[in-house]
């Protein structure tokens, strides 16, 4: 499976959110999608799962657009975890995460479909809340049952959007090697909106640098997140550490422009 | 661990399965007993009697039992099925648990359409019609208000930034407007038209004939099942717009559709009971109780419940003191809201936002 995006260009209320965006992502590969605050990254996120609109350009699977199939089709291809889940009704978990099999079921639910749904829930260790209301279980445990529902749906293209944002740090590492293991052993192709940079360079495979809404550099961490890239998107300076176990890459704490005027 | 949610699953659909059950056949005991009690008392035999094997019955208790009991008793469960099930539909397309045919201000505004039927039918009419026709006129214009009046909401949904409570209030103000009509109405018409108006506003069965039923049956039975078609879709909307969207539910068409029917059968009904609250707010709310959020069997549940609760409300309401009816609303809105606070009051853990 491959994805093209080509010229994308996204707009609300006729302010430019997203212009020229252009890459694309193959079965396998974790695509990590970085940059600051308000640069477009949750919008090109939407836009590819069919929540936004976009004003000029196409969002190609495998050659087929995207925005000419029919809603159904392309549930079955893509599965999209959003940021937040304010505006919700006192739904279970159970009946959340099956909401990930109704494009692929038409009334009863088989055998199969439970497999998928148990697997899911297992791989968020959620299957002790299955009974419980959304308004009843924390952040954390929320954000687990979307990405849960996501995994039911078995799309081949994954989105996430900041999928680790409540979660604490143990269930960052495991959501992101669960992201990795979709990709690399799963073969499905995943972009991720991530905001800690150390995960981004780490998990993924490739980075898309976004900058008022436009991708400014793209390619493998190493190529993209060099410190001139960082300071001119972040305006933060950041020093890479290399030990035996890794990359880090930590602030320069006191030095740096002013954040809050970037 | 594997099979967990499965048998999970069972157990909860054996549970469903033996609530819906269990309402029907609470139900058609309750119809049974509808036909036996009233100002005339059918014993139990005749009343099967009437039904299968008229011959050698009296001509008098074949009419009570087919042409007066009948007729309201299914005219009573199709109310009460349609408006329960409107209210669970739109609840779950507008994600808030306080939507009902009524906070939308769709009652109001069908009151409205239903009065101005009513007041305009000093035009003369061909003589031997008038009755149906006035009738036909009636649930016209009832289900043209409320339709209209529930697409005004759905446009203020639709506008950046409303959020469940400018729904409710835009309701309650649509509400208010449609109320000053009504009034204006109400005041200036003479004593007959007024009677009319104000009977319809009480609402009850009192207009239950056979072609009020043979013309809201297939309504309500089309209706009914289009929306139980799309039971998936509104169980995705539960998780959210954006979640929705991507397990594939086109959500305008399944919000205008939804709205569409909810309206039709709802007005369809009120066309000929007038003003029923309650079932429409509540009776989504029990149903939830009883048998969860999963709409596949929430909107069956809800339609038994609603049937339920407005053939029993109705029953009571016509035999409690003989031969003095009682409005169904007077008898609904006590036993069901006790029966409401009793279930909040005794569950730890219900369903209820």
């Amino acid at each position: 499976m491959k994805l093209e995006i080509n010229d994308l260009a996204v707009a609300y209320d006729r302010t430019p959110i997203l212009n020229g965006i252009r890459f694309s992502a193959s079965s396998g590969e974790v695509v990590g999608i970085i940059g600051p605050n308000g640069c477009g990254k949750s919008t090109l996120i939407k836009t590819i799962a069919g929540i936004n609109t976009p004003t000029t350009g196409t969002i190609c699977m495998d050659n087929l657009n995207l925005a000419a199939m029919p809603k159904i089709e392309m549930a079955r291809k893509v599965g999209y975890v959003p940021q937040d889940f304010q505006q919700l009704a006192s739904i279970t978990v159970l009946d959340t995460v099956t909401i990930g099999r109704r494009p692929h079921v038409s009334w009863a639910l088989t055998r199969k479909d439970f497999t998928i749904i148990n697997n899911a829930m297992k791989s968020m260790s959620i299957l002790p809340l299955a009974h419980k209301r959304l308004d009843q279980i924390s952040g954390g445990e929320r954000q687990k049952v979307f990405i849960a529902r996501a995994l039911a749906q078995e799309p081949a293209l994954y989105l996430f959007d900041e999928p680790t944002s409540a979660l604490d740090i143990r269930h960052q590492i495991g959501v992101f090697r669960l992201i990795r293991d979709l990709a690399h052993k799963g073969g499905a192709a995943v972009l991720v909106v991530v905001h800690d940079l150390n995960f981004a360079q780490y998990y993924a495979d490739k980075i898309l640098l976004l900058k008022k809404g436009a991708i400014v550099a793209q390619g493998t961490p190493s190529e993209v997140m060099t410190r001139e890239a960082i300071h001119d998107v972040y305006g933060v300076d950041m020093y890479s550490i290399t030990t035996s176990k890794g990359v880090y890459m930590l602030p320069e704490w006191e030095a740096g422009t002013d954040m809050v005027s970037v | 661990m594997e099979e967990n949610i499965e048998i999970l699953y069972n157990k909860e659909w054996h549970h469903r399965l033996a609530v819906l059950l269990l309402l029907a056949l609470v139900l058609g005991i309750a119809v049974i007993v509808a036909m036996n009690a009233g100002s005339i008392q059918v014993p139990f035999m005749d009343v099967f009697r009437a039904l299968f094997s008229p011959e050698g019955l009296s001509n008098q208790t074949r009419m009570v039992i087919m042409d007066l009991r009948i007729p309201r008793i299914l005219l009573a469960i199709l109310t009460g099925a349609s408006l329960a099930v409107a209210g669970t539909v739109m609840q779950a397309l507008m994600r808030n648990p306080l939507v009902s045919p009524f906070t939308l201000g769709m009652s109001s505004a069908a009151s409205f359409g239903a009065a101005c039927a009513i007041v305009m039918s000093v035009v003369p009419l061909i003589a031997l019609s008038v009755i149906e026709f006035q009738d036909a006129f009636i649930v016209l214009f009832a289900f043209i208000f409320g339709i209209g009046s529930v697409f005004l909401i759905y446009a203020i949904s639709l506008k950046r930034g409303s959020t469940s409570a400018t729904l409710i209030l835009a309701g309650v103000v649509i509400g208010y407007i449609f109320q000053a009509g009504l009034m204006l109405l109400q005041y200036t018409s003479n004593n007959e038209k007024l009677r009319q108006i104000t009977l319809w506003l009480m609402g009850g069965m009192w207009g239950a004939n056979w072609s009020a039923v043979l013309l809201i049956t297939p309504i309500v039975i089309i209706c009914i099942a289009y929306l139980l078609y799309k039971a998936w879709d509104l169980n995705a909307l539960l998780a959210g717009d954006e979640v929705a969207l991507n397990a594939g539910v086109e959500i305008k068409k399944v919000r205008l559709r939804g709205l569409f029917f909810c309206t039709l059968a709802a007005s369809a009904c009120l066309a000929f009971t007038g003003i029923i609250g309650f079932i429409g707010l509540i009776g989504p709310h029990i149903g939830r109780m009883l048998i969860g959020q999963d709409n596949r069997y929430l909107i069956p549940c809800s339609a038994l419940l609603g049937a339920l609760i407005l053939l029993v409300s109705d029953t009571i309401g016509r035999t409690i003191i003989e031969p003095v009816e009682i409005p169904v609303g007077v008898i609904m809105y006590l036993v069901g809201g006790i029966f409401f606070m009793y279930l909040i009051l005794s569950r730890k853990n219900q369903i209820f936002t």
